[in-house]
């Protein structure tokens, strides 16, 4: 039982880095285009960008 | 239509007579284009190799004529950014239908010289252009794209969409934190839940509730910041609204429990985030919707020409003669007072009279009048409008924002801002709720301090009165019933752009239409044939191959109508509102209106095209060797799904009103052919006339929509309590209303109606349910009886009542 005294603190604090790291790509627009991937990953003959 | 007479058009996919096709020989094999652009752009593909498209696109590719539109590169200036080696654009593209559209684009773009990168979003089909300095120019990548069928447009920044754009991305912010510590917090609650039955380490017991408390603050103090705000600057005002219920309920449940968690009670954090997140999913999802369908008034640029060709001084006589040469001038500087000349198939880029030369307009998107109006010197043009077929001269009057299109978005823009929201179910409820609750409060609070005299027992029975007294269920009642519906409405085809929208369609007691190119197509279609002398198919196979030869819209009607093979025509002529002459199969043919056919010494029946004209048919008039044959009725057809929406309306008790510019007779002969009971019409309403008609129905307290899709119909669509806007209409006419039906499908308005109704009883329900329980609870509350498992387990049981109830709404 004492061990969930420190695994409920360690758990919530990597939830919380979790978080950041989702909100900070979400501000720099890696969810802007969820549609293009599924396309693109078939797209074998020219490479864009 | 018979198949074998069709054909569809090897780019674009349209099914078009094959008459009309335009057959080119392809690499040895025989492609038939519906119009020169689509034809132009199959080359252009198949010698670059891009034939592979036609391959990879797929079902979702939407047939229709594509477009190789001139956009000028000023449009972009503001956008452009400088970058190390070059220039980067963001840009949006219209004209993407599928997938293999924007592969198209990317791989096509991407061949150029110069083209460093390109990158087109899938969802919001903007894109990143950033090419290399000095190798190519913007306006060659602009023109790449326009070559191919694609049109591209500036990025609006300072419109209202950038505004909901910002909004919904705040939501999204705000939803996701609430969502994540939510989850989070569940874990916690759930196992003091559990432990409550089986027991638990009361230092665990103690250490969850302090974690639930951690993780509750930030939904509370962040997530629910707008709820915090919104009901502090309610309650200035003196009202309350939903936001001050959500605020209530979750802040009490808060403060409640920090107080329970010192005196060793239950806490209820949950109640506190869960109502937070979940409106927030709401309020996200709906916030979406605006952006999606609001990013248009800047888009009127692209009506308006930003080149026009400016003449120094005019005179007709040395106008004539060609002395005077014009030079082409940004539109920026025109002033008014100013001589322009407009070649056909420009837009005219200011309000002015003709002062030389006569032309036919299509002012279709300023009037919704579908047929190009005849303008002879002196006539007044207005901007925006297209010029179809004669060089004209024009004498500016207005420009910038004093044109009549400027002033059109001008008062939708005072109308939008003037609209008076009306109250919805859940703040009519609210507004008396919440009062009564605190006064239940403070009685208790009163009453306990009285009789025991202990001010702490006191004051938690009070707080407990408003705990559960704003119990999820009755936060989640009309907002959960509203997203529910929103997403419904979405699936059907159509967006609407707030929730209160909805609620408001289901009181509707009026709506109105208007007639072109809502009730009807928009389009011209050959009606009748009735002739003189000779059969049917003869009249039509003389005067469809020699309209075969016209560019004009009645022209074109009358050809599409015929499939069989043309007759051969020569010594074709063109007489620009009159009509046209020719030898068709060695006989002299005339078509046109009837004072052509009489100008050139034909005798006519005049009563009865008259007649016909009067009930507002065009008709096209032939005469064959100088002898009148018949004339060809044309009107605009009505849409396949019209007089079934209609009925279904009526059937609901609707009134249906179709608002028309015709004349009466005309407007009567509609609705007898729609044949639906109880359908009423208002003829000859001028398109500033509509918002009043709005207006007057409103007049009685009548909640009214309005249906249309013209630049015209704006005013009269923000005036009314709900605006309804056909996807394929103007972009105006999309900003101004309140649901945008994003499939051409009348149908969906009496769908979207159905499905508002359903809501509204719903949340009735859902109201129901959520005071049944707050009248067992209450008096609990107040004399301090409630168990606080007994309490939760009803908070649930009407939660999920709600929520179930809720779902009745999607299917």
């Amino acid at each position: 039982m004492g061990a969930l005294y420190m695994m409920i603190p360690i758990s919530l604090i990597l939830g919380v880095i979790v978080l950041f790291i989702f909100l900070w790509a979400t501000k720099s627009g890696e969810f802007e285009d969820i549609e293009g991937p599924k396309y693109r990953m078939l797209d074998d003959d020219e490479e864009d960008s | 239509m018979d198949n074998t007479k069709t054909v569809a058009c090897s780019h674009c996919l349209l099914e078009i007579n094959k008459n009309q096709a335009i057959v080119e020989d392809i690499k040895g094999t025989e492609r038939s284009f519906c119009c020169p652009g689509c034809a132009g752009v199959y080359k252009l593909l198949q010698e670059e190799g891009f034939s592979k498209f036609y391959n990879k696109r797929d079902t979702s590719w939407e047939p229709g004529a594509v477009l190789t539109s001139n956009v000028s590169q000023e449009l972009f200036v503001d956008s452009v950014k400088e970058t190390d080696t070059g220039y980067e654009v963001s840009l949006a593209l219209s004209g993407i239908r599928c997938a293999a559209c924007i592969w198209l684009i990317e791989s096509f773009l991407s061949k150029m010289d110069g083209v460093e990168s390109i990158r087109v979003n899938y969802a919001t089909h903007k894109a990143k252009i950033s090419w290399t300095k000095g190798i190519i120019t913007l306006k060659e990548i602009i023109d790449r794209i326009s070559s191919i069928g694609y049109c591209p447009l500036p990025i609006s920044e300072s419109s209202t969409a950038s505004i909901y754009e910002k909004e919904k991305k705040d939501y999204f912010f705000r939803f996701s934190i609430g969502a994540f510590f939510s989850m989070q917090l569940m874990i916690y609650t759930v196992a003091l839940y559990a432990g409550y039955f089986h027991g638990i380490d009361s230092g665990l017991r103690t250490m969850f509730q302090y974690t639930a408390w951690l993780l509750a603050t930030p939904v509370m103090f962040y997530s629910g910041m707008p709820f915090i705000k919104n009901s502090l600057k309610a309650l200035k005002n003196g009202h309350t609204t939903m936001d001050t219920l959500i605020f209530m309920g979750s802040g009490t449940a808060y403060v409640y429990s920090i107080f329970a968690l010192f005196l060793d009670k239950e806490v209820y954090f949950d109640t506190t985030s869960m109502i937070i997140t979940l409106i927030l999913l709401g309020r996200y999802i709906e916030s979406g919707a605006k952006a999606r369908t609001s990013n248009a008034i800047s888009k009127l640029l692209t009506y308006q020409p930003t080149q026009v060709r400016y003449l120094q001084s005019f005179n007709p006589s040395t106008y004539q003669t060609g002395n005077i040469v014009s030079e082409t001038v940004p539109v920026k500087q025109i002033r008014p007072g100013d001589y322009l000349e407009v070649l056909p198939g420009d837009s005219i880029p200011a309000d002015g009279t003709v002062v030389f030369g006569n032309s036919e307009v299509n002012e279709s998107m300023l009037t919704g009048e579908p047929l190009p109006q005849m303008k002879v010197e002196d006539a007044k043009v207005f901007a925006g409008t297209g010029n179809v077929n004669g060089k004209i001269v024009i004498l500016v009057e207005n420009t910038g924002s004093t044109t009549t299109l400027s002033r059109i978005v001008q008062a939708v823009e005072d109308a939008q801002a003037s609209k008076a929201p009306l109250q919805n179910t859940a703040d009519w409820v609210v507004s008396w709720f919440v009062p009564v609750i605190i006064i239940i409060a403070f009685s208790t609070f009163f009453g306990w301090y009285f009789f025991s005299g202990e001010l702490l027992t006191s004051t938690m029975n009070a707080v407990s009165v408003l705990v559960i007294a704003c119990p999820c269920a009755l936060g989640l009642a009309t907002p959960l019933a509203i997203l529910i519906a929103t997403s419904k409405i979405t699936k059907l085809g159509a967006v609407a752009k707030s929730g209160d929208t909805i609620e408001v369609l289901s009181k509707a007691k009026t709506v109105l239409f208007d007639k072109t190119g809502t009730i009807t197509k928009g389009k011209l279609k050959v009606e009748e044939i009735i002739v003189n002398g000779i059969d049917k198919p003869t009249l039509l196979s003389y005067t469809a191959s020699l309209e075969k030869n016209s560019s004009h819209l009645i022209a074109k009607a009358i050809t599409n109508e015929y499939l069989d093979d043309f007759l051969p025509v020569s010594d074709f002529k063109e007489h620009p509102g009159k009509g046209l002459s020719g030898i068709v199969n060695e006989k002299e043919v005339l078509a046109g209106t009837i004072q052509y056919l009489r100008e050139n010494g034909v005798e006519t029946p005049n009563e009865l095209v008259t007649e016909h004209i009067s009930k507002g048919y065009t008709a096209a008039c032939v005469a064959i060797d100088g002898i009148f044959a018949g004339f060809i009725t044309l009107s605009d057809s009505i849409r396949d799904d019209s007089a079934e929406m209609l009925r279904q309306l009526t059937k609901k008790g609707v009134k249906t009103v179709i608002l028309t510019g015709d004349n009466s007779l005309a407007a009567e002969k509609l609705v007898e052919k729609l044949d639906v009971p109880d359908l009423e019409y208002i003829a000859e309403v001028t398109p500033f006339e509509k918002a009043d008609v709005v207006r007057s129905f409103q007049k009685n307290g009548r909640i009214c929509a309005m249906v249309g899709d013209g630049i015209n119909d704006a005013q009269a669509l923000t005036t009314a309590d709900v605006g309804i806007a056909i996807g394929q209409g103007t972009d105006i006419a999309i900003e101004s209303s309140d649901i945008v039906l994003m499939r051409d499908e009348l149908k969906l308005v009496s769908t979207v109606f159905d499905t508002s109704v359903i809501t509204i009883r719903v949340i009735k329900q859902n109201l129901f349910w959520a005071f049944s329980y707050n009248i067992v609870i209450v008096p609990l509350a107040v004399t301090g009886t409630i168990h606080p498992v007994f309490s939760a387990a009803l908070m649930s049981i009407s939660s999920l009542l709600v929520v179930f109830n809720s779902f009745r709404i999607a299917r």
